[in-house]
């Protein structure tokens, strides 16, 4: 017996009708399964790399010490000491063991001049320091830190010497210790 | 689509190039900071004199003569410093008119911070060279007081305020 062509296009009918809710029951069912589906996928490589950061600075560009009448004794050679502790220097560092020196440009200064290190937050300060064209040490054991330190410069001239200006350039150096 | 990917893989290998680069060049880099320093000296000039006060007495005649002996003292000492060039000491007293006679001299100056000027005879107050070429030096030395009179001059005390001055040459 022959299928009539009613009941043939009712049952494609009904297929057609049912497709869109198997999927969703299988879209329901099986959610991981819809989402997964790849179609081509690529990897590259990404790599941080951290340089050596070194960072240094010192609080203002310029500063001063006067030696006068008021700073000295009659019968003394000795002029002086005048201090200066007005200016600081700043530092950061992002690798281990550092140092900090410290020169004159001045090859033949006329008067005495010094440097210390005083109250650093972290490192440790060296003897205080009579300038000149070396690198001396200023501040040692320098680890990944930042911090600072007031520069305390003492001055000093012998009456012998006459009167007269150093001007120095100062240069502060973070080196490998 | 090929050349898509082309550009896009040169502009990767161009951007890995420069942030190498970059990276290289910042890595083990030193770091230094100046500073300009000024130490100015100026000219300092300073003197002092140990001894605040003394006293000279005349109390002794010469048997010879019969004159009063002479009154010596030695135990003050000037100090001075200068880093200026060619000064000198000087000294003077506010006496005007002194009763009594009063000599002051510089002895022993140390090194070579001065030479002394001849025994000065403080009869009035007019100031008068102690010690001359003194430059760039720091000095000291003995100051001598001779104190005498004559039986005419009679008996009595005496003040001087005597001024040592440290002053250009």
């Amino acid at each position: 017996m022959t299928r009539s062509l009613t009941s043939f296009r009712k049952s494609t009918a009904l297929k057609k009708s049912l497709m869109p809710l198997a999927l969703f029951v299988v879209l329901i069912a099986f959610p991981r399964s819809v989402n997964a589906q790849v179609y081509g996928s690529r990897t590259h490589t990404v790599t941080v790399n951290v340089a050596t950061i070194n960072n240094l600075a010192v609080s203002a560009g310029s500063t001063s010490l006067t030696i006068g009448a008021a700073n000295v004794t009659a019968g003394q050679n000795l002029m002086g000491p005048v201090v200066n502790t007005a200016t600081s220097l700043l530092w950061g560092i992002n690798s281990s063991l550092k140092k900090v020196t410290v020169r004159t440009n001045l090859v033949a200064p006329k008067f005495t001049l010094k440097v210390l290190a005083v109250a650093p937050t972290q490192g440790t300060a060296s003897a205080e320091v009579t300038l000149n064209t070396t690198d001396k040490d200023f501040l040692i054991n320098l680890g990944r830190s930042s911090g600072t330190c007031t520069l305390q410069y003492t001055g000093t001239a012998l009456a012998s010497t006459g009167t007269g200006t150093d001007s120095h350039t100062l240069t502060f150096s973070i080196v490998v210790q | 689509m090929k050349n898509y990917h082309k550009n896009i893989a040169i502009r990767f290998w161009i951007a890995g190039a420069l942030g190498f680069f970059s990276v290289t060049s910042a890595s083990g880099q030193d770091a230094s900071a100046n500073q300009t320093l000024t130490l100015q000296v100026f000219e300092a000039n300073k003197i002092d004199i140990s001894q605040r006060a003394l006293t000279l007495v005349i109390n002794q005649a010469s048997l010879e003569t019969g004159n009063p002996v002479e009154a010596v003292n030695e135990d003050g000492n000037l100090v001075w410093l200068t880093n200026g060039e060619n000064k000198k000491i000087t000294v003077a007293t506010n006496n005007a008119v002194p009763r009594f006679l009063v000599k002051v001299h510089a002895l022993d100056i140390t090194g070579s911070s001065g030479v002394a000027a001849p025994e000065i005879i403080l009869n009035d107050n007019t100031t008068r060279d102690l010690v001359v070429g003194v430059t760039r030096s720091w000095g000291k030395c003995k100051i001598r007081f001779v104190a005498s009179s004559r039986v005419s001059d009679g008996v009595g005390t005496e003040t001087h305020l005597i001024s040592y001055t440290i002053t250009g040459g």
